[in-house]
């Protein structure tokens, strides 16, 4: 398999060129790393390329396939993670030169989970420094470009995840999401990203930015190789406070289940003002194929949303600087200036101000769990904003001028904040051949109804087809 | 809390001091300039009745 058979290839077609033995794990492994060579001078998608480990783990998993131990969908699947996450003898840096040269004793749960699933790690992706950004443009490790155009930010902070998936430099995935980071890069780089239901996916050994919010989810190029990294990497992990203890459904199984007789609640406020032009109008636009497809769109009010990005920032900025407390003092040096920066001023929020905005987020949390007891998805759009160009803190919407990091996550914070679970789902391209993505809401613990009503909208427009142009 | 877009360098300075916080002059000119904004979303939360209300730290969200 040369490097171009990879484009258009998805993780299901993959999985089952591998499991017919069409193509070996190694063929495909190192098709992968030959298209990571070939991008990372220009899209600098990966801090870390594990190619040695990636070829070893590609043998093993063709001489389980040849011997009839074939494991599953992700059997001999190339992935990579984001740097943000543990892995056993490898260089885990969270995008920052206080851990330039950490390795880590063991693997993050989910990263566990993934070799047990038989998969390839092909590497470490790039990401912001410390998960505390949306350009993903690191000082340490360098920028990371969005392949649909060079020198615009691929979102974050898990652009490298993005940016290596949206090329086909591995078929999939792992980032994180504490205020949007799944989705945001997802919406930029036009792929799926899924934040699950808090607590669904463990945390441990996953660098944190604030525990109140952070969780770990899959990205991919389609709705179904989403859920089957999902499917692997959910589930109760006792090791992890937060983790839930319900049963993991199939999230593949509900799939293909369709829309029809879903209440799709639309919002009438907040969440399409202050909206680039161009991602309101495909925004709209695939709301409505999904009332097309059999879907009933309900006009809701939810102005605890509007709000949500203040909570979000009080409590994630405050616990990331807690959490950062003792390298601000010894090693500030040590920080890009737009992280310090943050981190910094964050030191000075009250203990009042952050419990304030505890009991705040349960405010709005009622609100949500009120609002879906009337509706069954909230569509929106994923972000105000298609990508910026790198070196930009502010634009320009609608004639008022706002900071890229703030609007950037404006949308994406309220799920963060409830816990609930959210997707990304590629939904078209602006004038200027920038992806734009529907985000999808649902009740905590309905990952699978999201999921389901992503797929749909999904093979109804095959926006997953189009390629970048690198 | 401070309407204010810059804060005085004397005040971040007495708040590094107090917080214990050994950030140089320029660090503390650029605090200045960015406290305000970050007071202001606390500020704007603190507008909101949460009174009797209670919530659960780093729990697993209810699920149905």
């Amino acid at each position: 398999m040369n490097d171009l058979d990879l484009d258009g290839l998805t993780l299901v077609r993959a999985a089952r060129l591998l499991k017919r033995r069409k193509i070996s794990a190694l063929e495909l492994t190192r098709a992968c790393l030959a298209r990571i060579e070939r991008l990372q001078p220009t899209l600098n998608a990966f801090i870390t390329i594990t190619a040695e480990h990636a070829l070893r783990q590609a043998r093993r998993a063709d001489r389980e396939i040849r011997k009839g131990k074939y494991r599953g969908a992700l059997h001999g699947i190339p992935v990579s993670v984001k740097d943000l996450y543990s892995t056993k003898g490898i260089r885990t840096t969270a995008g920052s030169l206080i851990l330039v040269d950490h390795v880590p004793t063991d693997n993050a749960t989910t990263v566990t989970r993934l070799e047990k699933a038989g998969t390839v790690l092909i590497g470490k992706n790039n990401l912001h420094e410390w998960a505390c950004g949306v350009s993903t443009d690191n000082p340490f490790f360098g920028t990371c470009h969005n392949p649909w155009q060079h020198g615009y930010i691929p979102g974050g902070s898990s652009g490298g995840s993005a940016a290596a998936v949206a090329t086909t430099q591995g078929l999939g995935s792992l980032g994180s999401d504490t205020a949007g980071s799944i989705r945001i890069p997802a919406h930029m780089c036009g792929i799926v990203g899924h934040k699950p239901t808090y607590g669904l996916v463990p945390r441990t050994g996953i660098f944190p930015e604030s525990w109140s919010f952070d969780h770990g989810g899959p990205m991919a190029k389609t709705v179904e190789d989403t859920a089957i990294l999902l499917q692997a990497i959910a589930g109760h992990d006792a090791t992890d406070r937060s983790s839930l203890k319900a049963r993991v459904p199939s999230f593949t199984r509900q799939l293909k289940k369709g829309v029809r007789g879903l209440r799709i609640g639309v919002p009438r406020h907040y969440f399409f003002e202050g909206v680039d032009p161009s991602v309101g109008r495909l925004v709209r636009d695939a709301i409505s194929n999904l009332e097309q497809l059999g879907a009933r769109l309900v006009s809701i009010d939810i102005p605890e949303a509007s709000i949500a990005m203040d909570c979000a920032f009080v409590i994630a900025w405050a616990e990331a600087a807690h959490y950062h407390r003792k390298w601000l003092r010894k090693r500030p040096q040590d920080y890009g200036p737009d992280v310090q920066n943050l981190l910094q001023a964050s030191s000075f929020y009250l203990a009042t101000d952050y419990l304030q905005a505890q009991q705040v987020r349960t405010r709005i949390q009622d609100a949500f769990h009120r609002l879906f007891q009337t509706i069954d998805i909230l569509a929106t759009p994923a972000c105000p904003l298609p990508a910026t160009p790198h070196g930009i803190q502010e634009v320009q919407v609608r004639g008022r001028i706002v900071s890229v990091l703030n609007k950037g996550a404006s949308f994406t914070s309220a799920a963060n904040v409830t816990g609930e679970p959210s997707c990304s789902v590629p939904c078209g391209f602006t004038k200027t051949g920038l992806p734009v993505g529907l985000m999808l809401q649902g009740r905590a613990g309905d990952d699978a109804t999201v999921l389901r009503t992503a797929y749909a909208y999904e093979q109804a427009n095959d926006w997953y087809k189009a390629l970048p142009p690198c | 809390m401070n309407d204010q877009s810059t804060l005085k360098l004397a005040a971040v300075d007495n708040l590094c001091q107090w917080a214990d916080l050994p950030f140089d002059r320029s660090r503390q000119r650029t605090l200045a300039k960015l406290l305000p904004s970050f007071q202001d979303r606390a500020r704007r939360l603190d507008q909101i009745d949460v009174d009797g209300v209670e919530y659960a730290f780093q729990q697993p969200v209810v699920t149905e």
